[in-house]
């Protein structure tokens, strides 16, 4: 089967054998799937260089197997480059995609609101909306959207003042005072319906997504943490220091 | 095929990167019939290299001394300290003969989907370097792939923390390139980082 000149964005790349690269692609169409780029490290001819994460491209690859063959690189529109503090975010948009997304299943939606969002990135000063859009959206998409205005279980909307439980597999459930469970680790509901609302002004609600996304995004990661989260964390460090001094 | 001791060679070799079994095959063949001395020796070497090759305590690079002799140079600027990705990055400048200050090699780059954290690389001996050291310019020369400029920000950040002087080997158009077959990624990177004359 030959696919030519289709939209897609290498989300990691590893050399193989001598001269080649294993490449994890994100594409329109046939959303994710891995490539071999042969003799792609080295020669500037094959177009190998510009195998790079976070780069608009035009790629047409063959193969009837799992691992396809590609067999030409083209740029596609504006080089977005994304730098220092986005480029964390960056790898850990990939990192996502790379265990949430399921091989050969198209996200036509889900890329292009990826795409979007390299192109705001690298532009944007304030990525935490951002980014936050594009994990509910992913959550959607792979079946485990969030419903922030209904109650699952009782079907009674979230309202504001009360408190609601997060769970993975019933959704929110409201804060009950009369029983014995811990009002920590609850949701505002007025943080859930602005965040439904899609309005991240303030701080709280901004905290609250974080925490809420973190928790969601987590169950369908399963145990092992995410490396670019860490890394992000302790790339802030010097940061800090610096302040502190 | 060929009885057990020689099937075990032609394996042996196929470790090497772009040997494959025709290749491992005539390699085997070539020791054991028509240079058998040269086989010695390089199983010799190949024992003695293994037994005796290290890292150097300073910057990591492959050697057999505990600090390295570039490191242990004292022709070498001291207050220069230039990182690199691999040990073949660091033969490619010592070729181009354009550096005369010191390296650390970090034997990979930051690339959190493999796993590979700050640790993996070595970059918490690196700054413990250079907060123990007096180096006044750390330049970084990882590569110009989405992970080696991860690594040289993580890097640059942490060095610049400790007041380090930081600074990036410069990208752009190679010598002897036309610009019209420079692709628009290392064209806009030349213009960014264009220089006054």
């Amino acid at each position: 089967m030959n696919t030519e000149n289709e939209k897609a964005y290498v989300l990691h790349t590893r050399q193989y054998r001598e001269s080649s690269q294993l490449v994890d692609l994100f594409s329109r169409d046939f959303g994710r799937l891995r490539t071999v780029a042969k003799g792609a490290r080295g020669k500037r001819k094959s177009g190998g260089h510009q195998l790079q994460a976070f780069t608009p491209l035009l790629l047409s690859w063959r193969g009837k197997g799992e691992l396809k063959n590609l067999t030409a690189v083209e740029a596609s529109g504006n080089n977005a480059a994304l730098h220092g503090e986005m480029l964390y975010i960056g790898l850990y948009l990939n990192e996502l995609l790379v265990r949430l997304l399921p091989e050969h299943v198209a996200h036509e939606s889900l890329f292009d609101r990826y795409s979007d969002l390299i192109a705001q990135l690298s532009m944007s000063s304030d990525p935490e909306p951002l980014l936050r859009r594009f994990e509910l959206s992913l959550l959607e998409e792979i079946g485990y959207g969030l419903d922030m205005a209904t109650e699952l279980a009782t079907d009674r909307p979230i309202e504001a003042g009360e408190h609601y439980y997060f769970t993975h597999d019933q959704g929110f459930i409201r804060f009950d005072a009369v029983s014995n469970q811990c009002k920590e680790g609850c949701f505002a509901g007025e943080h859930l319906l602005a965040i439904a609302a899609d309005d991240y002004c303030s701080l709280a609600v901004r905290r609250c997504a974080k925490r809420l996304l973190r928790s969601a995004l987590q169950a369908q990661l399963g145990e092992r943490p995410l490396l670019s989260r860490q890394l992000f964390h302790q790339a802030k460090v010097p940061v800090n220091k610096a302040q502190d001094d | 095929m060929f009885g057990p001791v020689i099937d075990e060679l032609i394996d042996a070799l196929r470790c090497l990167p772009g040997v494959g079994p025709k290749s491992a095959q005539r390699m085997a063949l070539h020791l054991l019939d028509k240079d058998p001395r040269a086989a010695g020796r390089l199983s010799t070497s190949i024992q003695q290299a293994v037994e005796r090759v290290g890292r150097c305590q300073l910057c990591r690079m492959l050697t057999e001394a505990s600090v390295c002799e570039i490191c242990a140079n004292k022709g070498r600027q001291p207050d220069l300290l230039c990182v690199l990705e691999t040990p073949a990055d660091l033969f490619a400048i010592e070729q181009s003969g354009s550096y005369r200050g010191r390296y650390f090699v970090l034997f990979g780059h930051l690339s959190p989907i493999d796993g590979i954290g700050p640790e993996a690389i070595g970059i918490d001996q690196l700054l413990q370097r250079l907060s123990d050291e007096n180096i006044k310019e750390l330049i970084l020369a990882t590569n110009l792939t989405v992970e080696g400029e991860a690594t040289a920000h993580y890097i640059g950040s942490h060095a610049q923390a400790l007041g380090v002087g930081v600074s990036r080997i410069a990208h752009g158009v190679p010598l002897g390139g036309e610009l019209e077959y420079v692709d628009g990624g290392t064209l806009s990177h030349a213009f960014t980082s264009r220089t006054l004359i």
